[in-house]
């Protein structure tokens, strides 16, 4: 609309659509056009209204309505986009399976990516900890986190993308802090080890690890001390994560979810507890045992049923 | 809290160190001072660095760091051996420099602490009458341990567990605080005390807070306690 030369303003208009929408169901309009006429006389338009053209726009609808707290905002259209998708789930359990699609293959990451088709990275190569997003915000944005093409995320800035689409579907999730319940390093897979470890006598702790004082992998150690590298777990968005050596990891759980209630973004998998996880994804541990900066201990981890060595710790403050 | 007192371009002890398993490397020695702690309060000690050549039983060759710390007072030594590495030059230096590092000159022997996930302690009750005589006694000690163990080099340490009884947080802020690093891992940015009590060790150790512990006589931790938040 135009009032005079040169001066323009937008207006807020609500407008109701003349077709309900279905009540819990998450539906995608792509696009939904709006046909607008212009009254000149404030009457509601039936005849001698000036048309004003079409506009078109996605529209998202979610299951329920968000439950994003307040501290977490703003909503950010990749939430929606994925919490979404192509629309059709009646039931949360149907939305956590639809969202899931968008970051698991069922046995590994389907390289989640953004509304508008970019990807994100978990790790990417010779991309470091420092260089990588923490939150979902600036994952999803790619702000400062551009290394080359690539927009490369932490653990963290993974889960709570995760957490962030559950909520915009009014779905609640627990974010869980997970660490070795002895402090110790979790080195996940894969490596292969020395047959002959630097320190038999000091089993199960018989492995020299060497790694970086600082990034503990990027750049990259040209040894390892007993250990190989070799080619491990994929990430999101990429085969081999730069980063396999963490002080912790952040996962989802999902209460509501039956099976595996603790969901993990970052590799697209899911665990039944925290003994899985060690089976899962930790090859084993390592820690300075009167070591110099940068040399460590490792011990393999330990199967189940003996005991984990890996706390799962549901973090309230950032639960949504 | 380590001050570089000498660099010597030389051999230190050269008709001492050269065995027939370890060896010192040629014109890699310095002498520096660190700060420890004491009965009657703060004291300075001693410390050699230089690097040796190692020869296994089995062929393999290793060239390591040695920090060889003494107390001038006592006469008491201990020394530490890493493998040389590239990317960590000193790295024992590195660690000694960091503050996580703790030396304790007792009447009987010397004990160095070492916060990481868990206490790492070592002791030394050896004596010497100088640093040159220590540094040759560590050579030595070297070239015996060589011998009669399957390990490599390797320092004999104690280990406190101490990661869950203090708890995380006394060394990294969580994810999503503004100072949150993922490569923080428990440690202390310095150990501000050590004292004995009767029998027991009292260390105070600093990061986010000041913490307590006490230790008993064999190093198992007996109690540990939030005492304040260090000024800013």
């Amino acid at each position: 609309m135009a009032f005079g030369r040169n001066h323009c303003f937008t207006a807020a208009i609500p407008f109701t659509s003349d077709t309900a929408l279905t009540a819990s169901k998450t539906q995608f309009f792509n696009p939904e056009t709006v046909t607008w006429d212009v009254s000149q006389n404030g009457a509601v338009c039936g005849s001698g209204c000036a048309s004003a053209g079409t506009s078109t726009n996605p529209i998202y609808v979610t299951l329920a309505p968000n439950v994003m707290p307040a501290g977490a905002q703003p909503l950010m259209l990749t939430y929606v986009s994925l919490a979404v998708v192509s629309g059709g789930a009646t039931s949360a359990t149907a939305a956590i399976s639809t969202t899931w699609q968008q970051f698991s293959t069922g046995s590994g990451p389907a390289n989640v990516k953004t509304w508008d088709g970019r990807s994100m990275f978990y790790y990417a190569p010779r991309v470091g900890f420092e260089s990588c997003a923490t939150s979902s915000e600036p994952l999803v944005e790619g702000n400062g986190v551009i290394t080359g093409n690539t927009v490369s995320g932490q653990c963290g800035a993974f889960e709570w993308l995760l957490e962030s689409v559950l909520a915009a579907n009014g779905i609640y999730s627990n974010y869980i802090d997970v660490a070795a319940t002895d402090g110790s390093l979790m080195v996940t897979d894969t490596w292969t080890l020395s047959g002959t470890p630097t320190f038999p006598s000091q089993a199960p702790w018989e492995y020299k690890l060497l790694l970086n004082v600082g990034d503990y992998m990027v750049p990259l150690p040209s040894a390892f001390g007993d250990l190989g590298y070799a080619t491990g777990i994929a990430g999101q968005g990429n085969a081999q994560p730069s980063e396999k050596v963490f002080n912790s990891h952040y996962i989802v759980q999902i209460p509501s979810a039956s099976g595996n209630q603790y969901y993990d973004p970052s590799y697209g998998v899911t665990y039944p507890s925290a003994a899985g996880f060690e089976l899962q994804s930790v090859q084993g541990y390592a820690k300075s045992i009167g070591d110099p900066a940068g040399q460590y201990h490792f011990r393999k981890a330990i199967s189940p049923p003996l005991a984990p060595n890996i706390t799962f710790t549901v973090n309230t403050s950032f639960s949504m | 809290m380590m001050r570089r007192i000498l660099i010597t371009a030389g051999l230190f002890c050269n008709s001492l160190c050269a065995g027939r398993f370890v060896s010192e490397v040629a014109f890699t020695g310095s002498t520096h001072s660190i700060h420890g702690f004491s009965s009657k309060g703060d004291v300075t000690l001693a410390v050699r660095s230089f690097q040796v050549d190692v020869q296994y039983p089995d062929g393999e060759r290793e060239r390591g760091d040695v920090f060889v710390i003494y107390d001038p007072e006592s006469g008491h030594y201990a020394y530490l051996f890493a493998e040389v590495r590239a990317a960590v030059p000193g790295s024992f230096l590195t660690q000694l420099e960091s503050g996580n590092f703790g030396i304790y000159a007792g009447e009987d022997k010397l004990v160095e602490f070492v916060v990481q996930s868990d206490l790492d302690i070592q002791e030394g009750a050896a004596r010497a009458a100088n640093l040159d005589g220590a540094c040759a006694a560590a050579v030595e000690e070297m070239e015996s341990r060589v011998l009669k163990k399957t390990d490599r080099l390797h320092n004999d340490v104690i280990v406190t567990p101490l990661y869950q009884a203090v708890g995380g947080e006394f060394a990294c802020p969580q994810h999503g605080e503004g100072d949150y690093s993922p490569m923080c891992s428990f440690h202390a940015k310095k150990i501000s005390s050590i004292t004995r009590q009767g029998e027991n060790w009292r260390l105070v150790i600093e990061n986010r807070w000041d913490q307590e512990l006490v230790l008993d006589s064999k190093f198992a931790l007996v109690s540990t306690r939030r005492i304040a938040t260090p000024a800013q």
